[in-house]
């Protein structure tokens, strides 16, 4: 196969023609390599390339499939792992120098997961260092840059995941999202993130944030992709405390029965303040289209969202700053500037500090859940600005200079507080190229129905069709 | 911090002591800066009144 033939290429379209023996899992994994060896120089979405071990799980898969045994639709399908799963075998760096040199004798449940549904894993993705930030400027493995424009950040910390399956570079990956790092990136490069539910996908073997707000998922093409990927990796893992005990709901089930009859809520204050105009009317226009689609709109007001960025900046912060407090005072050296400052600033929040936050995300929380006992579904922009230059951390949002991490996390911050699943879908291009996303966001364990909504959407549009220069 | 009504550079110089980083005046001022935004955040979060929540707190959360 051509390179070019990845273009039109998805998880779903690749499993079944990889099932009928049209497509080889060997030559798509040649491809993909192929791809990878043009533009790893010019977009840096990978921080190692395991292309002996692709070459040797895409034979491997294609033996099997020969022979009858054929796994499901990862089978001999490339995928990407942001670099803090730790994998069995393959460098696993968090993005940190500090890790430079830890190989893991180990899979993550959910890389295992993937390994056993017989994924082709094509390498581990470039992300912010240690996944506390939204720019990908990783000052140890370089700069991860948009595919839509160069020079733009990919958005974070799963950039390098969503940088590579916007290019098919994999056909996608699992990020991690503390406070929106699976959505925004999604939301920056046109993609489908779902952040699930908290406890339904294990993060043993994830080299943590914020052990209370971070969460593993995948970022996929389309939501059809991602579902298959959550229904891979979901469900119970002993060395989890925090999972969900119980069988996972699954997602792929019953995600073509549409949005007909769903009550979906239009927030009417916090979520569009401060919104690019061009994003605020891309998302308005979707949310018609589900009107269009056959779901009630019901206008709801939910001022506790305000809380969501101070939440994630205090508790996550937190829990961040505990994490690597003794790697802070041995090695402060070894962390890139910005992120040093933070996390010892962040170690000056008191215990009282913290438990003042928790009670206000208990409040927070108890408001979304009397929320979703009125609606399905919440619809808000997933972030109110697009994707931003490398090196501006600020911008300007009605006159007032206001921070881009600030402004990228403040709406998915929430649903990590709340532990709520929260997918974002690609919803239109601003006048400059940039992709906007759409944030669906469900109650607790509807990751089926927030994807089947995404779904439902996606199909009635043809944005996911587009394809980034820089392919 | 949120009971401080003051917050001097000697905090900056407090917090990186602590973190063992060496602190030139730029980090300094970096770093006060940080705490200030933090101690507003804080002011904002103890602007919330929370009471009757302690429960909803330490329960485990509903499936």
């Amino acid at each position: 196969m051509r390179e070019e033939d990845l273009d039109r290429m998805t998880i779903a379209g690749a499993g079944r023609a990889i099932r009928a023996g049209t497509l080889s899992p060997v030559a798509l994994t040649e491809a993909t390599l192929a791809r990878i060896g043009r533009l790893q120089p010019r977009l840096n979405a990978f921080i190692t390339v395991t292309a002996d071990l692709a070459r040797q799980q895409a034979r491997e898969a294609e033996a099997e499939i020969a022979a009858g045994r054929w796994r499901g639709p990862l089978h001999g399908v490339p995928i990407s792992l942001k670099d803090l799963y730790c994998t069995r075998g393959v460098r696993t760096t968090a993005g940190s120098t500090i890790l430079a040199d830890y190989v893991p004798d180990f899979d993550a449940p959910a890389a295992a997961r993937l390994r056993q549904a017989g994924a082709v894993l094509i390498g581990k993705a470039n992300m912010h260092e240690w996944a506390c930030g939204v720019t990908n400027d990783n000052p140890f493995f370089g700069r991860c840059h948009n595919p839509w424009k160069h020079g733009h950040i990919p958005g974070g910390s799963s950039g390098g995941s969503a940088a590579a399956v916007a290019t098919r570079q994999g056909l996608a990956s699992l990020g991690s999202d503390t406070g929106g790092s699976i959505r925004i990136p999604a939301h920056m490069c046109g993609l489908v993130g779902h952040k699930p539910t908290y406890g339904l996908v294990p993060r043993f073997g994830v080299f943590p944030e914020s052990w209370s707000f971070d969460h593993a998922g995948p970022i996929a093409l389309t939501a059809e992709d991602a579902a298959i990927v959550l229904d891979t990796i979901a469900g119970p893992d002993p060395r989890d405390p925090s999972c969900l005990t119980g069988r996972p709901p699954r997602a792929l089930r019953g995600i073509r029965r549409g949005v007909r009859g769903l009550k979906v809520g239009v927030p009417t204050d916090v979520y569009f303040d401060d919104c690019h105009p061009e994003v605020a009317a891309a998302v308005r226009l979707a949310i018609e289209v589900f009107a269009r689609l056959g779901a009630e709109l019901v206008e709801v007001s939910i001022p506790e969202a305000r809380h969501g960025l101070d939440l994630c900046l205090v508790v996550a912060w937190a829990e961040a700053a505990h994490f690597h407090r003794r790697w802070l005072q041995e090695r402060p050296g070894d962390y890139g500037p910005d992120l040093v400052d933070h996390l010892a600033s962040a170690s000056a929040y008191t215990a009282v500090d913290y438990l003042q936050a928790q009670q206000v995300r208990a409040r927070v929380r108890l408001a979304y859940r009397r929320l979703f006992e009125r609606i399905d579904l919440l619809l808000s922009p997933t972030a109110p600005l697009p994707a931003t230059p490398h090196g501006a951390e600020e911008v300007v949002v009605d006159g007032r200079p206001a921070s881009v991490l600030g402004l990228a996390a403040g709406l998915t911050a929430i649903a990590n507080a709340t532990g709520e699943p929260a997918c974002s879908v690609p919803c239109g291009f601003t006048t400059d190229g940039l992709p906007i996303g759409l944030m669906v966001h469900g109650p607790i364990l509807s990751d089926p129905l927030v994807l089947r909504a995404a779904h439902a959407y996606e199909r009635s549009q043809q944005w996911h069709d587009r394809r980034p220069p820089a392919v | 911090m949120a009971d401080e009504t003051i917050l001097s550079r000697d905090a900056a110089l407090a917090v990186a002591h602590w973190a063992g980083l060496p602190c030139d005046a730029a980090r300094a001022a970096r770093l006060q800066a940080l705490l200030v935004a933090q101690k507003v955040r804080m002011a904002r979060m103890y602007a919330e009144d929370v009471t009757g929540l302690e429960f909803d707190f330490l329960a485990p959360r509903e499936r």
